[in-house]
């Protein structure tokens, strides 16, 4: 296995190695196979349409510490923005701790309490848990893993994109990757760009309430780019969906902080990690009301529509510049190769 | 009779010229060659045989006649015998080519029906490839379908003794396309030749015009006058990149340029490319034109309209550069025209005949005396390239930049026209076109599929996703040696040491290359040397920022202090000269490259001699311009070292830059030390090359890449090798540049090895 091996790599352990291995995979309408921000459980003996859904996530980043959080802002936002883009209102979470000896207890201690910030931001409870020490050997820093459950009457697919369908941001793209470069590596970007780390269920609650004149959910996808970038949530957006996306380059949102560090570095800010945005499927005519509902939570004030999705160029995600030249964003696939010749 | 003897007018020439001397008999085109059968006087006989090389058409190429001498049998006359079925008569299509002087006389003469037709076309010229729908070759398959034949033409297009005998195109200005001239929105002007007359005055004036031609658009601009030459530059947002001009003829070009034997050649054939020719001293153009080089690409007049404007301003030289945005592809429609070059032309000069096929113009450099393919495409595709050997039915789909594509089966290799860089949407699609197209054209169903080793270019996928299974990766540069090697018809037993020196390629281990000794058969390569790997900070941004490069260079070597005041440019000032010291001590997003571009790229930004890159190849381009202004030589210091496992030769590019650091300033000139940089990398790469020759045991060395276009570096190869006895191959058909890469895929991929020494 490789180290923090993403993108093709990933998704080809994934596919090979545990979907096949794993006989029973299902538990509701999505199951493990549909590889979404997390899967629904059906409650049998309910007289009910909701379904519980059931996230998972592990969480190690180096250092614990970055501006202006820590990791346990990190995986509380990640599990509650995974049950989030499933439409799920968030019911109660986990926290496992895996820690070496000899890591500092007033700063476990600050983790802790920052995990208990976070969840109450959206007013959940953390009702259960486990901690394990190892040797200082096995292991160089913290590991939390969170686990998320929620309900929904109408869960929200990751491959639920149309063709006329708009595509929101919640907002400024690529701040916590570059602001965690910043701080690890000691780039002096002469700039107070912080972690992006949020928790996103207060945001987006209102906007999984519209309906269309129709009755149809307003929203029809949704996901939390994080590893990988939104180049990495488009494209599994578009692939499953059988779709194509247009992304019109002059209206994704950047700090210009983060644009400045992308063109110093030679890197795709499309493909930086963000820890607290989602973008956002749309019927196309409700963009505006979706934004302006977004606009008003202070996570959401630089929220935009950035592109809309198309039937043809399925599978693809095609990035539009203001003299109307196209490219094709890819799927990251580890460290850029260049390929100007 | 063999060659290139079908599709060009052959028979009816033979005809003509078995009437001309009084013989009888007959022409038959039998596939692989022509028959002919004559009767006649001894004498007329020998006549006919002495004229048959001598005023054969144009396009046609006589590989060998074998004369035989048979029974008489008592033909009353002389008859082209039409082919039986199953002979691919017409199932070659002949390239594109100038209006031919009959014609030219033609369009000139008041008394002649075709006067001032811009169409005027026989079977000895004109668009061919650029109109062909599908096959056979007969007009109802190509765009002239739309123009059914007047009887006038119908007469000249039936006789045998006509010129225009089944010359596809034939048209006069009664049946065939008309042209005329619209404002930027569109609305007509003036038609026929009063478009032509208004077209002319107003580039007279300085108006920036479209003007459709065979293969697509051109937009044209008067190049004596720099507001014109600088406002289209602003309108294409293309500050720097040389334009192309077109000029009446060899006496108006000589008034601006140093042509040469060899680029007269090239200029008056009747394949008419843009041919890259040094300025002379009175050089009378705008600066603008080609600025910071010592060269400008030029091209005579081949179309009838092209004809009739300079016919109208003799003495005018007018920018003719292809109507695209870089490395997208250029506007073949009139609607499109209207639409993509809004705010960029004042006018179009538009004709209704459909344009089929895309075919940008062909461009050709001398180098080391020789002509050097830039770009091949009008004028010369789709003719084949002859394979020394036999190959399964096969395709190679390129690279990324300057995109080709190749299908071969048999001993024909069919390469594509020039496509693009498929990194971008628009040019991918035309790509995925031009590759259906091929195949309609040439019949060959690909059994395997050739493509590059770099897992994100798109044509990667596109050979995956047709191959499956059968898709090989060719490593860059192999292909590259490949091409090469099939382009000088080496046997399919030949080993040859490759030296393919570019700007970048994935190579075999993960790395990027560009400066590599490949020890090559077509059966598999092996990296016997390479330059030394220097850093890229930030990936491709340190192509377009060379001093990124000269920071990864010479950052091992001299302090940050002296880095500093090194004349280095950064769009972000100190802080990206801060970040980019950062990125190489941590090493984020650094790849190792071991290019030959990147080098020259970086010696340019060094030498204040090119900043940022705003088009292809321009730092290196403009780095072999000053170094033409040398007046010193200086040797810069030639180390070697060993690398990897086996140790393989290195030229170390770090010594040779920081050779040129330390003599800077000094009393020698940039211009000598551009010169010192080219020759000290030519040194050491020929160096290299004749060790590993020797003790390899390879009598063949052969130069592919771009940087093979850098005449200094090409001819001191040569030479260098020459003292020591061995002759270099260089390319001969196709192109020096990743333009030749689906050809050398598609040899991998026709031969059907499945290898890791390919890879
Ligand atoms: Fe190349
Ligand atoms: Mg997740
Ligand atoms: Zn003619
Ligand atoms: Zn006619």
């Amino acid at each position: 296995l490789e180290h923090g091996a993403g993108g093709e790599v990933m998704q080809a352990l994934i596919g090979e190695i545990i979907l096949k291995n794993f006989r029973n995979r299902s538990a509701g309408s999505i199951g493990l196979d549909s590889l979404d921000d997390g899967s629904t459980v059906r409650l049998e003996n309910f007289n009910s349409a909701s379904e519980l859904v059931l996230t998972t996530d592990s969480h190690v980043i180096t250092p614990a510490f970055f501006p202006d959080t820590n990791i346990g802002r990190l995986a509380v936002s990640g599990t509650i923005n995974d049950l989030t883009v499933m439409g799920a209102k968030p019911l109660a979470l986990t926290c496992a701790v895996i820690v070496p000896e000899g890591f500092p207890i007033h700063e476990f201690e600050e983790i802790i309490k920052t995990m208990d910030e976070t969840a109450a931001e959206v007013g959940v409870p953390i009702i259960t848990g486990d901690t394990k020490t190892v040797e200082k050997t096995a292991l160089d820093s913290i590991i939390l893993n969170t686990a998320g459950l929620g309900i929904t009457d109408s869960p929200v697919r990751d491959s639920g994109l149309k063709p006329g369908d708009r595509l929101l941001v919640t907002g400024t793209i690529g701040d916590h990757g570059i602001s965690l470069m910043a701080h690890r590596e000691g780039f002096d970007f002469e700039t107070d760009l912080v972690s992006d780390s949020a928790p996103l269920w207060k945001l987006i609650e209102p906007v999984l309430k519209l309906r269309t004149p129709e009755g149809e959910p307003v929203v029809t996808a949704m996901k939390d780019p994080t590893r990988g970038g939104i180049a990495n949530a488009l494209n599994e957006m578009a692939a499953k969906a059988g779709a194509g996306i247009l992304l019109e380059e002059d209206l994704i949102p950047y700090k210009p902080a983060v644009t400045a560090a992308c063109e110093m570095l030679g890197l795709d800010p499309l493909e930086v990690a963000n820890e607290g945005k989602a973008v956002i499927g749309v019927k196309a005519g409700f963009e505006e009301e979706v934004i302006s509902i977004l606009r008003q939570h202070p996570y959401g004030k630089d929220a935009a529509l950035i592109g809309e999705v198309t039937a043809e160029n399925k599978g693809e995600v095609i990035l539009r510049n203001r003299f109307g030249g196209m490219r094709y964003v890819d799927m990251p696939a580890g460290d850029p190769i260049p390929r100007v010749c | 009779m063999t060659g290139t003897v079908q599709g060009v007018g052959f028979r009816p020439f033979i005809y003509r010229l078995a009437k001309a001397h009084g013989l009888s008999g007959y022409v038959k085109n039998l596939g692989n060659h022509v028959e002919v059968l004559i009767e006649g006087e001894r004498a007329d006989i020998q006549n006919f045989l002495i004229d048959l090389p001598e005023k054969k058409p144009p396009l046609a190429r006589i590989k060998e006649i074998k004369v035989k001498t048979i029974t008489f049998s008592g033909f009353q006359e002389f008859i082209i015998v039409h082919s039986e079925p199953g002979i691919f008569e017409n199932s070659i299509i002949p390239p594109d080519t100038a209006i031919c002087e009959e014609c030219r006389l033609e369009i000139f003469d008041p008394s002649s029906r075709y006067y001032h037709y811009p169409f005027t076309v026989c079977t000895n010229c004109g668009p061919r490839y650029t109109t062909v729908r599908t096959l056979p070759y007969d007009r109802e398959n190509t765009t002239m379908a739309d123009f059914p034949l007047c009887e006038q033409c119908e007469v000249e297009y039936t006789d045998p003794l006509n010129r225009r005998y089944h010359a596809q195109p034939v048209c006069c200005s009664k049946c065939g396309p008309e042209i005329w001239l619209s404002d930027s929105k569109g609305k007509l002007i003036a038609k026929n030749y009063g478009a032509i007359v208004k077209a002319s005055e107003l580039l007279e004036q300085g108006s920036i015009l479209s003007v459709k031609g065979f293969g697509g658009f051109h937009i044209a601009c008067n190049a004596r006058k720099d507001g014109s030459v600088k406002e289209l530059r602003r309108r294409l947002a293309r500050p720097e990149q040389p334009f192309a001009v077109m000029a009446k003829n060899m006496e108006v070009v000589e008034s601006f340029a140093e042509p040469g034997d060899a680029g007269r050649k090239c200029l008056m054939s009747v394949r008419r490319p843009i041919t890259v020719l040094p300025k002379s001293k009175n050089f009378s153009l705008a600066e603008s034109v080609s600025p910071g080089l010592h060269n400008i690409g030029v091209m005579l007049p081949y179309t009838g309209t092209q004809n009739l404007l300079f016919d109208l301003a003799p003495d005018s030289v007018y920018v003719m550069t292809s109507a695209n945005l870089p490395g997208r592809p250029m506007v073949v429609e009139n609607e499109e025209a209207l639409e993509k070059l809004r705010g960029i032309v004042d006018f179009h000069l538009l004709h209704n005949r459909v344009i089929a096929n895309r075919n940008d113009d062909t461009v050709i450099r001398v180098v080391n005396g020789q002509r050097a393919f830039i770009r091949r495409s009008r004028g010369f595709v789709p003719e084949p390239v002859e394979l020394p050997f036999e190959v399964e039915a096969a395709a190679g789909v390129g690279a990324e930049m300057n995109s080709t594509i190749t299908l071969v089966k048999g001993k024909l290799a069919y390469i594509s026209q020039y496509i693009g860089n498929t990194s971008h949407v628009e040019t991918f699609r035309y790509h995925n076109e031009v590759f259906e197209h091929l195949v309609r054209l040439t019949g060959i169903e690909p059994l395997n599929w050739g493509c590059d080793l770099h897992p994100s270019f798109n044509t990667t996928g596109f050979a995956m996703n047709r191959g499956g299974e059968k898709t090989l990766q060719v490593q860059h540069h192999y292909a590259h040696i490949l091409a090469l090697m099939a382009d000088n018809s080496l046997p399919v037993d030949s080993r040859i040491l490759g030296i393919a020196l570019d700007g970048v390629g994935y190579g075999g281990d993960g790395t990027v290359w560009g400066g590599e000794f490949l020890g090559s058969s077509y059966f598999g390569y092996e990296r016997l040397g390479h330059l030394l790997p220097q850093p890229m900070p930030g990936g491709d941004l340190a192509v377009k920022n060379p001093s990124r490069m000269v920071l990864g260079m010479l950052s091992g070597r001299l302090g940050e202090a002296e880095l500093e005041e090194l004349p280095l440019y950064f769009p972000r000032g100190k802080q990206e000269f801060s970040t980019v010291m950062q990125q190489l001590q941590k090493n984020i997003n650094i790849s190792m490259t071991s290019s030959t571009g990147r080098i020259l790229d970086a010696a340019a930004a060094l030498l204040d001699i090119c900043k940022m890159r705003t088009y292809e190849g321009e730092p290196a381009m403009k780095l072999e311009s000053a170094a033409k202004k040398s007046t010193q030589w200086v040797d810069l210091p030639l180390v070697f070292r060993k690398r990897g496992d086996p140790a393989v030769p290195v030229l170390d590019t770090t010594e040779l830059l920081l050779g040129v650091y330390e003599l800077s300033g000094g009393k020698y000139s940039s211009a000598d030390l551009a010169f010192a940089v080219e020759e000290g990398l030519t040194k050491g790469i020929s160096e290299i090359a004749i060790s590993l020759a020797r003790k390899n045991d390879f009598d063949r060395i052969g130069l592919s890449g771009g940087v093979a276009y850098n005449d200094h570096i090409s001819s001191g190869i040569a030479r260098y090798l020459k003292e020591a006895g061995f002759e270099l191959l260089m390319h001969r058909h196709v192109q020096c540049g990743d333009g030749c890469i689906s050809f050398g895929q598609s040899l991998v991929a026709g031969l059907g090895i499945d290898s890791e020494r390919t890879r």
